[in-house]
């Protein structure tokens, strides 16, 4: 008996140590990402289908994402990171966990104002952060900027969510830019001091706080929206279609947007396979089903429009450099723990 | 040559002061039965495990049939000993029937295993319930079934744990016959442990003595009777009167009267007189003889204690037959048959 | 004769894998000791100024709430179960048990989602009432939401441990209370609250040792603790430093808790191992007062475990056809192989140490393996962090030294290590039960079987193991439960493409997939039912 059984948890070890290499024969592509909507799985698939490239997924946020990068090392087995925000994608970059690469396709059919002039990282699809406001309490020529909401006619009516969210963040990464430190400061306190209620869960909640009329206003991401508008729960359409959408700052800047982009690991154990993942979701099939399921804005613009984009107009955007988000998060996070934002 | 020696055996455990073990030699003749007669924590459960290796020495020596199984810090592992233990509360295995029980000892011997194993069963009268398992059976046979199971190894020496200390007062005197004449029927060197002196008169060989870790005198039952080395292992087999006596050329004045006796030209000082309660004698009239105070007398079926004060308050105890009358009277007159000397110091 | 060789007595090979096993144990503490000594990390400053006192706070109010709910709960449950006599008693006994195998971060995004906007309770009120509830009123996403859903999914170790204590007054309480003239209640006050103190004080230690731990619930109520602090630092800020300075102080906090907790207690033990008591005779009440009870119990029982498990099985009815595929059995079977694994490997490592000390129960046998049992107390991503680091750094050696040509990492990204990890936490509960198990066989059948010839090994496989079977069995169902229902840790360790059913149900939660997220949520809360279920059985048969 006591043989037996040691030798077993012997075998046991050995094959959970060596569960984590996979075979060597196939052709895969590793992915980092922090991304966790449906589509992704359906591109993933399609991507097998078409090339015979099995995708690796690990799922985790971009942050944990990239401290396992740093601590794995030359020995990561990582091919690509995806992150859901520019300053993610800058700060990975500064960390050296990039390798810079170069794709016609991806030329063809990205724009620049994505793509990063050193050729780092691109962009997938882009979002923009707006003002969901009700349609019953709010009348849309009250608004106008991010700046006015800061304004006393909006006290105890704004909703949004806590800054330790990335989207908060490179919102207020990109208010430093446009009006530097001390104001965006005063700006953040005023906001807190403006809303209706602390700031917690996820923007969809906020959406559903306005319907619930805790507030009048809720800054979100467009593609909640999207999804909200769709989803199989009616009650949740139903508060989605209490509000409508304002894109701030069109008379100036531009309304903030925000990418999801990718990477490819600077230790890639299989480039050209990133590099033929990536192409493929630049290209309009994949950039057409991430707008259809997802509501994201496709970042290639032969892309047909998405009714509810249609609907939503053309906006400005503020088409500031991304990596500047990356480089402003630090202070933003800090302003945000300053004023007390949590 | 001894089957067991111990020499300067000293042991103390982490957590006490004291130790439970001091500077402890005897010898264990083969074939003898010696018991170790003590109160609790006079070093008696100890002794008797560090003679199983269960314990083990800080200092001193264990010989086994001639080789050396302990030594200071060094000593050999309990399951190399060869020594056989029964426990107070047995240890029988309960998932083992009694007749794996008692196998349990044998498997690396030579032979038929079951064969030897029926031997010792048979030894202690249970080779019928062979297929029971030990909650099925009454204390009694657990006992025996303990018994067989530490015998059939032929272990070189046995050691039993407060044998008699479950028994009611009736069992125990068959109880206390038939362990020894299983013991002597096996031919088997054996050692146990006990708190009650009846137990070790009846049924040892030899006696030894412990009291706070210390081996105070180990000899025959008659010899640790007759002739106890010092007060404690006197009290130890009963009740020992004490009376404080100045030696005259005659005899010897005591506060209960004055006692004729040749031995008192020997001494100068005052000594103490001892002697058993039935070494006194209650006699009717009181020509020549001692007296006390009457205290109290009690009632034993076959015999009587009478307890007798001199002025101060102290006290003797006599032991008398059980028809005699003391109603009405003050004062009991006696004469001691015997009694023993020592110096007061 | 042969010769027989002497040995030192105090070493045998038992006590040497014991000592190897309680090094490799306490790698991480000392890790973590050691890297205090550094300097602190870059975002320290900030963090001090602005978010140290707000950890602190929350704590500490967490802590508070939790032991002072989970007291409420846990001991009047107790008390009226073992003393009075009501419909629905016997079966109340164990069913009150049921909310510990539902995890805390799971019955926060259940009542989230339940409390909802688009929730079940608010879209009633809306659709057939025409009421809208004005936010806020029914808003759990805070501090107290979270002291709530703590204290109603821990209060059963309170419980547990004060029904225990209240059982074996029972002869003392009898006659106690008829001097009392017969008032339950004054006996309760005057005499069973204060002999059950140990027991109801080591169940809220018990609790708040969970409170340390939890990361689901605060992170997604928006509560900011040490433990959300460090995934924040290590994650967000990328310093470690910080990460480590800030385990280290919640190690301090629940340090300071077990020493106060076992400063009161003394040397006494919750459960006395003497054998049973009489049952207690329970009293009877007027119908009234009886039934009044039973409501109690269906109040308590519903809120802290029907109407969540309702909640979930409304949203696994909605949403099982998009989860449960291939993907999903293989992740069960990751999860379940997972945790099995640990659980033997836990019962193995354990009956090594306490073998050895039932060998050599010496005092620094039993300090050795009092250290290896400590993990329990450190937070799962504590423990994760202070075995990162050393298994990181062992990974780029093996790599430089065995000239790793696209062999990857050996170590970190592999289950050995999120076993090991597990391991070092867990360990404690794989441990008691065998203790338990080794005290009840007590150590004479042992010392016979050596006697008799068999060596320690022939010893420990023909006498000690057979006897202990159950505690065995029990100490691998423990453990499995446990593994399966941890959160933190496997989030920071888990390697290349795994989830288990745990993190899995995080992620999807907090990806806005709350309502698939219980499928997952499902098979965690039926298999963490089962052991308690057996377990009660267990102990109502030790008592009769």
């Amino acid at each position: 008996m006591k043989k037996t059984f040691f030798q077993l948890v012997c075998i046991g070890m050995v094959s959970l140590s060596v569960f984590s290499c996979g075979s060597k024969d196939e052709e895969v592509v590793n992915i980092y990402t922090h991304r966790h909507y449906a589509a992704d799985q359906e591109l993933f698939s399609r991507f097998t289908e078409l090339t015979g490239i099995k995708v690796n997924v690990v799922n985790a946020s971009a942050d944990e994402l990239i401290q396992k990068l740093e601590l794995e090392g030359a020995n990561s087995p990582a091919d690509i990171l995806i992150t859901v925000d520019a300053g993610r994608l800058h700060r990975a970059e500064e960390k050296g966990l990039f390798q810079p690469f170069e794709s016609e396709i991806i030329e063809r059919n990205i724009p620049a104002k994505f793509r990063d002039p050193e050729n780092y990282w691109t962009g997938l699809t882009y979002r923009a952060r707006i003002i969901a406001y009700s349609k019953d309490r709010v009348n849309p020529e009250d608004l106008s900027t991010y700046e006015d909401l800061a304004s006393d006619k909006w006290k105890g009516k704004i909703l949004t969510r806590s800054s330790e969210n990335i989207y908060n963040q490179s919102l207020l990464a990109s208010i430093i830019a446009a009006n530097g430190s001390e104001v965006a400061e005063e700006w953040a306190s005023a906001v807190l001091a403006n809303m209706a209620r602390d700031p917690k869960g996820s923007d969809r909640d906020q959406v559903k706080a306005v319907a619930a009329g805790e507030g009048d206003l809720a800054i979100v991401n467009t593609y909640y929206i999207g999804l909200m508008l769709n989803d199989e729960n009616p009650e949740e359409t139903k508060a989605a279609e209490q509000i409508a959408i304002f894109f701030p700052n069109q008379d100036d800047r531009g309304t903030h947007i925000n990418i999801s982009g990718v990477g490819i690991a600077r230790y890639a154990p299989n480039k050209e396979n990133a590099i033929k993942l990536i192409e493929y979701l630049s290209e309009e099939e994949a950039q057409s089903i991430l707008a259809n399921l997802n509501y994201e804005f496709p970042i290639n613009d032969r892309v047909a429009k998405v009714p509810l984009h249609e609907a939503w107009g053309e906006f400005k955007t503020d088409d500031i450099n991304l990596s500047i988000l990356g480089e402003n998060n630090q202070e933003a996070v800090e302003i945000f723990d300053r004023v007390g934002w949590k | 040559m001894g089957i067991l020696e111990l020499q300067r055996i000293n042991k103390k455990y982490k957590n006490a002061e004291k130790f439970a073990v001091q500077d402890v030699s005897f010898k264990v003749k083969k074939g003898e039965i010696l018991a170790l007669v003590g109160e609790s924590g006079s070093g008696k459960t100890t002794l008797l495990r560090l003679i199983a290796g269960l314990e083990h020495p800080d200092s001193g020596c264990i010989w086994l049939s001639g080789d050396k199984i302990a030594e200071g810090r060094t000593s050999v592992p309990a399951h190399k000993r060869k020594v056989g233990l029964v426990f107070q509360d047995y240890a029988l295995f309960p998932h083992l029937t009694v007749l794996e029980n008692v196998s349990f000892g044998l498997h690396h011997t030579n032979g038929n295993i079951t064969k030897q194993a029926q031997e010792a069963l048979e030894m202690v009268g249970l080779h019928e319930n062979h297929h029971y398992y030990p909650h099925q059976l009454s204390g009694g046979q657990q006992q025996r079934v303990a018994l067989a199971r530490a015998i059939a190894p032929n272990p070189k020496i046995l050691l039993l744990d407060e044998p008699f200390s479950n028994l009611d007062a009736v069992l125990k005197d068959q109880v206390r016959e038939e362990i020894r004449h299983i013991i002597k029927k096996a031919e088997i060197t054996a050692i146990f442990v006990t708190h009650d002196t009846r137990d070790a008169l009846s049924t040892a060989d030899r006696i030894a003595i412990l009291h706070k870790g210390y081996l105070q005198q180990i000899d025959s039952p008659k010899n640790l009777y007759e002739h106890p080395a010092n007060p404690y292992v006197a009290n130890f087999f009963g009740k020992r009167n004490e009376i404080i006596a100045t030696p005259t050329v005659e005899g010897f004045y005591t506060p209960f009267g004055f006692i004729k006796d040749s031995r008192s030209a020997e001494y100068h000082n005052p000594v103490r007189l001892h002697f058993r309660p039935q070494h006194a004698k209650i006699l009717r009239s009181e020509e020549q003889h001692l007296s006390g105070k009457l205290y109290s007398v009690s009632y034993y079926g076959d015999h009587q204690i009478v307890q007798l004060t001199d002025d101060e308050g102290h006290r003797i105890c006599i032991r008398t037959g059980p028809n005699k009358k003391f109603t009405g009277k003050d004062w009991v007159f006696f004469t001691l048959e015997r009694f023993g000397i020592e110096e007061v110091f | 004769m042969e010769k027989i060789n002497l040995k030192y007595y105090w070493w045998n090979r038992w006590t040497g894998f014991a000592l190897v096993i309680v090094v490799l144990v306490t790698i991480p503490i000392l890790t973590l000791i050691t890297n205090i000594f550094g300097p602190p990390g870059s975002s320290w400053g900030h963090l001090k100024e602005n978010l140290l006192y707000d950890y602190f706070i929350n704590t500490l109010a967490l802590l508070a709430g939790v032991a002072f709910c989970t007291f409420l709960l846990g001991v009047s449950t107790a008390w009226i179960i073992s003393s009075y006599n009501f419909p629905g008693r016997r079966y109340f006994e164990w069913l009150l048990i049921l909310p510990l195998g539902f995890p805390g971060y799971i019955m926060a995004y259940t009542y989230t989602g339940l409390l909802d906007y688009a929730g079940p309770i608010q879209s009633i009120l809306r659709n057939s009432f025409g009421i809208t509830v004005q936010g806020g009123i029914i808003d759990i996403m805070n501090l107290p939401g979270a002291i709530f859903i703590l204290s109603v999914s821990l209060y059963p170790y309170v419980y547990l441990l004060a029904r225990s204590s209240f059982l074996q007054q029972s002869k003392t309480l009898q006659e106690a209370a008829a001097l009392l003239e017969n008032s339950r209640v004054r006996t309760f006050f005057k005499i069973a609250l204060p002999m059950a103190r140990p027991a109801i004080v080591g169940g809220i230690a018990l609790a708040s040792m969970e409170v340390l731990n939890d990361y689901g619930v605060v992170k997604y109520f928006g509560v900011n603790t040490f433990t959300t602090g460090i995934f924040r630092s290590w994650f967000s800020m990328g310093d470690s430093s910080t990460a480590i300075y800030l385990a280290a102080i919640l190690m301090l906090i629940v340090f300071a808790v077990l020493f106060l907790e076992n400063l009161q207690r003394g040397e006494r033990q919750y459960t006395s191992r003497s054998t049973l008591n009489k049952p207690i005779e329970r009293s009877q009440l007027s119908k009234i007062g009886q039934w009044s009870l039973t409501a109690i119990c269906v109040c308590i029982l519903s809120v802290s475990f029907l109407i969540p498990l309702v909640q979930i099985l409304y949203w696994v009815f909605l949403t099982y056809h998009k989860v449960i595929n291939e993907e999903f059995f293989i992740l069960i079977y990751r999860s379940f192989s997972l945790a099995l694994i640990s659980g033997i490997v836990i019962v193995i490592l354990s009956v090594i140490l306490l073998y050895a000390l039932r060998l050599n129960p010496s005092k620094w046998v039993k300090g050795i393996t009092k250290l290896a049992i400590l993990g329990y107390a450190i937070p799962g991503a504590v423990v994760a962090i202070g075995i990162m680091i050393p298994v990181l750094g062992l990974d780029k050696f093996l790599a430089r030294h065995l000239s790793a040509d696209g062999i990857g990492l050996w170590l970190t990204g592999s289950l050995s290590v999120v076993v090991f990890a597990y391991v070092v936490r867990f360990m404690a509960v794989g441990y008691q039960p065998i203790e338990s198990g080794f005290q009840k066989t007590g150590i004479h059948i042992n010392e016979a079987s050596r006697l008799l010839g068999a060596g320690t090994s022939k010893t420990l496989f023909k006498v000690d193991l057979p006897l202990i079977k159950s505690s065995l069995f029990t100490g691998i169902l423990l453990v499995f439960v446990d593994v399966l229902k941890e959160l933190p840790l496997t989030l920071i360790l888990r390697p290349f493409n795994y989830h288990t059913l745990a993190t899995k149900t995080f992620d999807m939660a907090t990806n806005e997939m709350v309502a698939e997220s219980a499928n997952p949520a499902l098979v965690i809360i039926l298999t963490g039912i089962v052991p308690i279920i057996f377990l009660n059985k267990m102990i109502r048969m030790r008592q009769v």
